[in-house]
């Protein structure tokens, strides 16, 4: 018995990959129930949304592509839902290559489900966000005319009736990033230098060191990986890629839960197999 | 496996999956599918970055701007363009020893600018976040004390009070009451860490979920639909 235990210690990962990649193509196919509720970080985003009264555009940073796409885009698919949904204005613009070819057919689909047209509702500036980024977000804060120049048509901003008095931080109701890691500049040039709030959708794996600035207010509100676009996902009460996906993380962890027991276990019983 | 469904608009989907595919085979082992993988992968997104510096960048931001500036004569707006072109050659500075010092002059400019923005970042961001950390071990609402708040200021002050006592090296610390405190604020600090670690583990695995899901659903299901 010990000695078959004992084994486990040994096991060739080989094996746990094999599991890991069935578990989690299993729920591609498999339809599995999961509800979630939402979080207070989840919910303080969901809250400075519906908060606003629509007299002054949204600007979205959306940084989302291939590597972070499976945390990010239930998170941005539902932000955007819920703006529109709220009849809101939106400002898109990018901090990486290749975030418009991730967000604008998104926005495309969304837009067409909630009757919004591009130029009435919502228009895309693209990448205009270059590193050093707090000096991209300072310079948008300050002009946001002369940084974002002209949108995919090759409009200026101010070809938009909607956008003619938007010249500065100060004449946005929120700005929002959805990327990687936070964007703290806009805790300094938006939150602190002009008022306008700001919230974020992060992975997971850049979330931690951000709660104390959701509870000193810095940041209003914050998603955090897929659990943050899964949460926000039923509050709006859809169960789409965000909820599916919450089902692949938890069949991956329920994994690597059974490896780390198996594997406790055998060094265990090796241990009592050489004393024997 | 219907023949139809292998068409030319797929071509996308099956260079993506097969790609997915190689790149995993580096869990059996290392091998040269991977290898070829890896190389397409640092290639592309080189050639990538490239086209895009130059379409969204360099093209709108500085050649327009002096090529439309060089047809009006305006000389203000060609100076201009060409100071942007010296210091960005500048960079190149660093490829030869005798001009490594033209580098140092721009590097100064960003270490400058940035330096500058840290500072201001030191306290719009950092400041409220410190001054959040002084809280009350008692906490009294409505005429009376709330013990759940209370308990989590005590925690959190504790927290906090070992956590930096932990790197006070001034003095010696070999005491057994020093040692204590010591484990204690070596325990909040493992509590931290052991949260970063598990939120690395579920990004790492989200992202070979969504690769997981892309190969399983997107391509070997898309053949039956």
């Amino acid at each position: 018995m010990w000695r078959i235990l004992a084994r486990l210690g040994n096991l060739d990962p080989r094996w746990l990959y094999l599991a890991f990649v069935l578990s989690i193509a299993a729920t591609a196919v498999l339809p599995i129930p999961l509800s979630v509720r939402l979080s207070p970080e989840s919910r303080a985003y969901y809250e400075a949304i519906e908060g606003l009264d629509g007299r002054k555009p949204v600007l979205v940073q959306a940084d989302w592509d291939q590597g972070t796409v499976g945390e990010l885009r239930a998170q941005f698919i539902n932000t955007v839902r819920h703006l529109f949904r709220k009849n809101l204005r939106v400002v898109f613009v990018s901090g990486i290559a290749a975030g418009p070819e991730f967000y604008e057919p998104v926005v495309e689909e969304i837009a067409k489900e909630y009757g919004k047209e591009y130029g009435r509702d919502w228009v895309s500036f693209g990448y205009k966000l270059a590193e050093p980024y707090d000096i991209a977000i300072e310079a948008i804060a300050r002009d946001f005319r002369a940084t974002v120049r002209t949108d995919r048509l090759g409009n200026p901003p101010q070809a938009y009736s909607w956008l003619q008095d938007t010249r500065t931080a100060a004449d946005f109701a929120l700005a929002v990033s959805i990327r990687y890691d936070e964007m703290r500049a806009y805790i300094t040039y938006f939150y602190e230098g002009a008022g306008t709030p700001y919230i974020a959708g992060v992975a997971t794996i850049s979330s931690t060191p951000l709660y104390p600035f959701l509870s000193t207010g810095n940041i209003r509100g914050l998603l955090v990986g897929s659990r943050g676009g899964g949460e926000y996902e039923q509050a709006m009460g859809k169960r789409e890629f965000g909820t599916r996906f919450l089902i692949g993380q938890s069949a991956g962890h329920l994994i690597v839960l059974i490896a780390i027991v198996l594997g406790n276990l055998g060094t265990w019983a090796a241990r009592k197999v050489k004393a024997e | 496996m219907p023949l139809t469904a292998i068409t030319w608009e797929r071509t996308g989907e099956w260079a993506a999956a097969l790609c997915v595919i190689a790149v995993l085979t580096l869990l059996w082992r290392e091998n040269l599918l991977y290898r070829a993988a890896e190389h397409l992968l640092l290639g592309l997104a080189t050639g990538f970055l490239v086209t895009v510096t130059w379409f969204e960048f360099l093209r709108p931001k500085w050649w327009e701007p002096l090529a439309q500036s060089w047809a009006a004569g305006d000389g203000g707006g060609v100076f201009v363009g060409l100071l942007a072109l010296t210091l960005g050659l500048c960079w190149y500075g660093v490829y030869h020893k005798k001009t490594e010092w033209l580098m140092r002059l721009v590097l100064g400019v960003v270490i400058g600018a940035s330096a500058g923005q840290a500072l201001r970042n030191q306290f719009t961001q950092q400041m409220p976040v410190l001054a959040s950390t002084f809280r009350s071990p008692v906490v009294i609402r409505e005429g009376g004390v709330h013990a759940g708040p209370s308990l989590e200021n005590v925690i959190f002050l504790v927290a906090v009070a070992t956590v930096l006592l932990y790197f006070f090296f001034t003095f010696k610390q070999d005491s057994p009451r020093w040692r204590l405190i010591r484990s204690v604020g070596r325990f909040w600090l493992m509590v931290g860490f052991g949260a970063y670690f598990g939120n690395t583990i579920m990004t790492r695995l989200a992202v070979f979920i969504e690769r997981v899901w892309f190969v399983v659903n997107d391509f070997f299901l898309g053949f039956t639909r």
